[in-house]
């Protein structure tokens, strides 16, 4: 009864004009699609994993080029020149290790998620997503497994504007690709550019309703309403940009290939919807859809839509969050070890794709900076994050080496009031932000409490 | 006014009143604004109370720094909180007032500071509670004359999907592309806070409004209807047969393939076999035999599809009737219990927009010129009960042939389906007016009426023209009148008169507290009550201008109550309230574990919650109820005898099964505060204080590991002396000698929420607990009476704030403190749910903005 979806030969062909791929067609035709090496894009893309990881396999033992790959970090090994380790960097404004991924892009001294208090501020996908938004027709893709925006402290998206506000992340692989590849409203040239004029006059007609309706409104409930009023003049500024894009196509991707009702809770384990996730993102990078992603494999603690399935691929029978507690000498740390390596296996996976895919004399990879770890080390710590940055040789970074910031780590709790002063010799992760922005040709100094660039990830 | 607006006999009678007061207004708005004046003269303000910061840096600060500051200060923060730099303005400082108030519950009660600490004599500590007490009463006198305590907030999914649905009177929902709500500390999904918005909502909203308007506003002749009439139980050799009934299908065909048993003129399905527990409702794995499969050939790929069958059930012992579910394209589109017999079999109706079914745009898209093949398959998806088995090689297996099957006469399909063209949903907003002829005159009398349904209140002059002038840009560049006003009603549905519940001023200029008018009544509480906007009597009360009367609104609210829409509430709040979400991402490891029973297991505490609140029972029964609300699923997971069918009943439980009805004993949560194969009784207790009782514990300190009972030494210490030596440390011993007793009295019920003696490593349960204040707890049973004496009023204050919070659709603070104790006062007296929510509806902070 069920038949794969499949694409039909004319529409396939209706799209030869432009950038025609699909999956399976991708690599084979991409020679095809390549764009002169002075004009290609930087990119930049975040994928978090919850809960931390067991420290004991997953920091290599020793540094600089010659290290050693740790137990859980072997899948990279594949790549081992396209990525760096990076050990002793975490955020001064974290006070509890569950609530870290709020700040993980931010590195915003946000407090707690249950105090009236908080506050979160842009997160760096987004400084760059706005650097960028003018040339390509989507400024970011924001991606998670739960989708939305969760709650204060748990939140189920890594992407914040610039007001702190969470951006609703999507979860649904079909309607990310019909978004960015499915047919555009209006049909014909014209009838999209009639389509765009109706869509500017409607927006036009609802923000002078809000600006007469806010004048009318007190202090908290403006707020509400500038939330509205800013949201509208960005979809209007995106309806503007869309006219500009009236002429070029869309990328016409053949979805076969692409297992896009894949489900996170699939009894046969995650792998499937998370490796969609990522071939949309390679998709929409090497289309030049966007410039900018992120995705959050699993929210923290007991939210995670991935609580259960070290239990559905037969690691443990406990569950992740379960798992991250357990102590370090119990048999079971070594069962976190293994969901550790589940998420360095997608990671190889996305680095895989992206250096598999050719662009210019070289590879997508070249100009694309990935970053990957998580908001703690071991339970509720947030010092020391176990991260990893890849790619983007093209734009400076060097790889192939294990970068200590400090003396070895040990993992004793941080305090939770969030206060944790910069000690001489520290080098904040917020200075990673610093040096992938600046790789990218966004013009920052300072990003949340950095105090310079990584200088070291650009240095031979 | 113009004729026709369905305001102008209530505006004329108001019209009066307008005279009196002495003001000119030109309409609706106006008429109200001016009313409200004269009903509500300005208040002379007195000057806002200003903190007293000189007892706090000559009397607190001393006293903070002499007891508190050692665990409340820059060294260890104890609690997540320091006193040492807690603003002593509690009018100013934010968050302040509510540090403070914990502050000082701490100091009464006398937990603070600890045991081991040095007391504070009474002249050190009456200054100091007593200022407190001042400035907390200063604090809340200043929020409450503040003003717009209530946030602007928007729809949530929910609201949104249900309110265009009523508005334009269209089956389909247009929700499905918002991206998923933020919920509230609360749990609740309509907190105007947790309510963000993003360009993604703002780009779906308007998509989502276009297609909406499309569907409710049509344009040129009916379309043809596709109508199918399949016999699938037709002589094998003939091949099923099949009529297309409509002339205006040129091209005809249906393919049926079914491998069932043929009886009479049906054909029999049996149940599916057992799959394991599915995320999704559709189970790709079901043998052929278990089905009815049609291709419908050449058949329209968008509109409503109406699926008819004519089936009757052969009933097994002991089991109820069997369920037939209709699939289309591997979607689901609807389940139906059927209760007929085979000699008067029952035509069973089931109708769903195509396009609500999200079929892929790869599989449509092929179809663009409207027609295609449409797969059609009916299952029997009965839940088979375990004493339905064979042994087949000495293998037992459940018997599909051992349960009811139905046996289908016939199958009729119609698409695209209407009762009516125009559907009433184009005629509501188009209706016929003398004024169909003047485009202009039509089109504003259109919008006018529109928007006062869509904006639930009458809009404002200036709204109508912004509309207006929108369809005279449109106008031109359209083939009709009918879709050029699709654009201005299209903005309609995009702007914020719709998309947010606004209580705005009537003229520009901060505004100040005032009482709600009667449209803004009308509108809080059909979506405290609906999740909806009102109908058409509470929008007549609201333009007669009679809601506001107490009566009136009493009668309301019950009708409100007893009304299957309130469904929409009890759902979203029990939801809430009882972190039912926890349930769903529990994956419980287990062969008993089907969907069935998950879904069946959701459901459960809202049925309990509906019945006690429609049956007018006594709210305490939501604790200690001697019946259940269970359906046969439930009951068979229970070990109840005799409940046969899906519907949830009200089932008076045996005592042998230990079991009772109340909220503490339901499967879902108890399943939910485990991970699906081991209890965790801290999480239980956890869940009982947080939810019960709303006095959540502090969240876990970091780096503390969590235990683990199948560790090294897990064999020699029981769980409860694991932590009863967690306890024993002095970190842990102030949350959890709290928490711990409220688990452990439910370590009967497995992870599953079963009744059980020894836990899954054999051992003896030990279901005791001790309360801070000596109170021994020795099971389910202690655990209830302690809800209902004890605790009795923290728990009706719990319930009564958990359901203000809702109604208001915000987080509570300081100043709604009073308004609490008054309801829950009252809550105590009369012990009735319903009125509970009268109360609520009729309270200051739900009255006033």
């Amino acid at each position: 009864m069920r038949k794969p979806i499949q694409l039909s030969r004319r529409t396939f062909l209706r799209g030869a004009g432009g950038v025609a791929m699909g999956l399976p067609f991708l690599d084979a035709m991409a020679a095809r699609a390549a764009a002169p090496a002075a004009k290609r894009p930087a990119r930049m893309a975040c994928l978090f994993f919850p809960n931390g990881v067991n420290v004991k396999q997953w920091f290599p033992a020793d540094v600089g080029r010659d290290y050693q790959l740790s137990p859980t970090l072997k899948p990279l090994d594949a790549c081992r020149d396209e990525v760096t380790v990076l050990t002793n960097l975490w955020h001064r404004g974290a006070w509890h290790g569950h609530e870290a991924p709020d700040i993980w892009l931010t590195g915003a001294k946000a407090g707690s998620g249950a105090s009236p208090g908080y506050r979160n501020s842009i997160s760096v996908d987004q400084v760059a997503a706005r650097h960028f938004q003018a040339e390509t027709r989507l400024p970011s893709l924001v991606l998670s497994s739960e989708g939305g925006v969760g709650h204060q402290g748990y939140a189920s998206t890594l992407s914040f504007n610039s007001q702190g506000q969470p951006i609703p992340a999507e979860s649904k692989p079909r309607l990310i690709f019909e978004r960015l590849f499915g047919d555009e409203p209006g049909g014909t040239r014209d009838g999209r550019r009639a389509r765009f004029a109706e869509d500017a006059s409607i927006l036009d007609a609802v923000r002078d309703e809000a600006s007469s309706l806010h004048r009318r409104l007190g202090a908290d409930d403006r707020r509400k309403l500038d939330e509205y009023l800013t949201n509208v003049r960005e979809v209007e500024r995106r309806v503007h940009a869309s006219e500009a894009w009236v002429d070029v196509p869309k990328p016409k991707v053949d979805p076969a290939g692409l297992h896009l009702d894949a489900a996170h809770d699939d009894p046969a384990g995650p792998q499937a919807y998370i490796r969609t996730m990522l071939d949309l993102i390679v998709l929409a990078l090497r289309t030049d859809s966007t410039r900018v992603a992120t995705y959050m494999f699993s929210r923290e603690a007991d939210w995670g839509v991935l609580q259960n399935f070290p239990a559905r691929v037969g690691i443990s029978k406990l569950t992740h969050h379960t798992l991250s507690h357990v102590k370090h000498d119990d048999p079971e740390y070594e069962n976190l070890a293994k969901v550790d390596r589940f998420f360095v296996e997608q990671f190889a996976y996305l680095v895989g794709r992206l250096k598999a895919s050719p662009e210019g004399d070289g590879t997508v990879l070249d100009h694309t900076m990935l970053l990957f770890g998580s908001g703690s080390s071991t339970t509720h710590n947030y010092k020391n994050l176990p991260l990893v940055v890849a790619g983007g040789r093209g734009l400076g970074l060097r790889h192939g080496r294990h970068l200590r910031f400090g003396p070895p780590p040990t993992f004793e709790g941080g305090k939770s009031d969030g206060n944790n002063p910069l000690k001489p010799g520290d080098v904040p992760f917020a200075n990673l932000f610093v040096t992938m922005l600046d790789r990218m040709g966004v013009p920052v100094k300072a990003f949340a409490d950095s105090t310079g660039e990584l200088s070291d990830l650009t240095r031979q | 006014m113009r004729p026709g607006s369905p305001h102008s006999t209530s505006s004329a009678r108001r019209a009066g009143r307008l005279v009196l007061a002495g003001l000119l207004a030109a309409s609706a708005l106006g008429v109200i604004c001016a009313l409200r004046a004269a009903e509500n003269p300005p208040a002379v303000r007195p000057a806002p109370p200003s903190a007293d910061l000189s007892r706090y840096k000559g009397v607190v600060a001393p006293f903070v720094a002499k007891h508190c500051v050692e665990c409340h200060g820059p060294d260890e923060a104890a609690g997540e909180l320091r006193l040492d730099t807690l603003s002593g303005d509690l009018v100013g400082g934010k968050g302040a007032a509510e540090h403070w108030q914990e502050v000082l519950n701490r100091l009464d009660n006398g937990t603070m500071p600890p045991k081991k600490r040095p007391r504070p004599t009474a002249e050190e500590l009456t200054p100091v509670t007593g200022w407190v007490r001042a400035e907390l009463a200063k604090a809340v006198a200043a929020r409450k004359e503040a003003g717009g305590r209530s946030a602007v907030r928007r729809l949530n999914r929910q609201e949104y999907a249900n309110t265009l649905r009523d508005l334009l009177g269209v089956a389909a929902d247009f929700s499905a592309e918002l991206p998923p709500d933020g919920t509230s500390a609360d749990g609740f999904t309509n907190n105007g806070t947790a309510l963000g918005l993003s360009p993604l909502h703002l780009e779906v909203y308007v998509a989502a409004a276009r297609a909406a308007v499309a569907k409710a506003v049509v344009t040129g002749p009916r379309p043809p209807v596709h109508t199918y009439t399949i016999l699938p139980g037709g002589p094998a050799d003939q091949g099923p047969a099949k009529q297309g009934s409509d002339a205006a299908i040129r091209q005809c065909a249906a393919k049926v393939a079914r491998q069932g048993e043929v009886r009479g003129t049906g054909v029999v399905i049996a149940p599916r076999r057992p799959a394991p527990d599915q995320p999704r409702p559709i189970d790709l794995d079901v043998k052929a035999s278990d089905r009815v499969e049609l291709g419908l050939l050449d058949f329209p790929n968008a509109g409503e599809l109406r699926i008819r069958v004519r089936v009757g059930a052969v009933r097994a012992d002991r089991m109820g009737p069997p369920v037939l579910r209709v699939l289309v394209e591997n979607r689901f589109f609807g389940e139906v219990e059927v209760t007929a017999a085979t000699d008067a079999p029952g035509v069973y109706e089931l109708r769903r927009p195509l396009e609500d079914l999200r079929i892929p745009w790869q599989v449509l898209s092929d179809r663009r010129d409207a027609r295609g093949q449409l797969r059609v398959a009916l299952f029997n998806v009965y839940t088979l009960p375990p004493w339905a088995t064979s042994t087949i090689k000495n293998k037992v297996r459940l018997d599909p042939s051992l349960g009811p099957k139905l046996v289908v006469d016939s199958i009729e399909v119609d698409g695209p389906y209407f009762d009516q063209w125009p559907p009433a949903s184009h005629s509501r907003i188009l209706f016929p007016s003398k004024n169909a002829g003047d485009e202009g005159a039509y089109a504003r009398e259109v919008l006018e009426r529109f928007m006062s349904r869509a904006y639930r209140r009458p809009p404002r002059p200036d709204e109508v023209d912004r509309m207006l002038a929108l369809f005279r840009k449109a106008r031109p560049g359209k083939a009709s009148f009918d879709e050029a006003i699709r654009v201005p009603l299209t903005a309609v549905l995009s702007s914020p008169g719709f998309l947010f519940l606004t209580e705005a001023a009537d003229a520009d200029g901060p505004p100040q507290r005032r009482r709600l008018n009667d449209f803004e009544l009308a509108t809080r509480l059909s979506y405290f009550l609906w999740s909806t906007m009102p109908d058409d009597e509470l929008a007549a009360l609201a333009a007669a201008g009679k809601l506001r009367d107490p009566q009136v609104l009493e009668r309301q609210v019950l009708r409100m109550i007893r009304d299957p829409r309130s469904e929409a509430f009890v759902r979203a709040f029990t939801a809430g309230w009882l972190d039912l979400a926890a349930f769903e991402r529990v994956v419980p490891a287990s062969r008993e574990f089907d969907a069935h029973l998950r879904e069946s297991m959701a459901r459960e505490p809202a049925a309990l919650f509906a019945e006690v609140l429609r049956g007018d029972e006594k709210i305490l029964r939501l604790v200690d109820a001697d019946f259940a609300m269970l359906n046969e699923r439930l009951a068979r997971h229970y070990g109840v005898e005799g409940v046969l069918g899906d519907g949830f009943r009200r089932v008076r439980m045996p005592p042998d099964l230990h079991r009772g009805g109340g909220l503490l004993t339901q499967a879902a949560t108890l399943t939910a505060t485990g991970d699906g194969r081991r209890t965790l009784p801290i999480k239980r207790g956890a869940w009982v204080l947080k939810r019960l009782l709303d006095d959540p514990p502090p969240p876990p300190p970091p780096d503390v590991p969590e235990l683990k009972e199948d560790g090294p030494d897990a064999g020699k210490l029981s769980l409860k002396q694991q932590l009863a030596r967690h306890r024993d440390d002095a970190a842990c011993a102030g949350c959890h000698a709290k928490i711990d007793p409220w688990g452990f009295p439910l370590e009967n019920f497995d992870a599953l929420g079963l009744w059980r003696t020894k836990d899954h490593r054999g051992r003896p349960i030990d279901a005791t607990g001790e309360l801070p204040n000596g109170l021994s707890l020795g099971g389910p049973d202690d655990l209830r009476k302690a809800l209902l004496t004890d605790k009795k009023p923290m728990f009706l204050r719990a319930v009564t704030r958990k359901l203000l919070a809702y109604a208001l659709g915000r987080s509570l603070d300081l100043a709604d403190r009073d308004v609490v104790e008054q309801l829950s006062a009252g809550l105590g007296r009369h012990e009735k749910l319903s009125q509970l929510i009268v109360d609520i509806a009729k309270s200051e902070p739900f009255q006033t903005k």
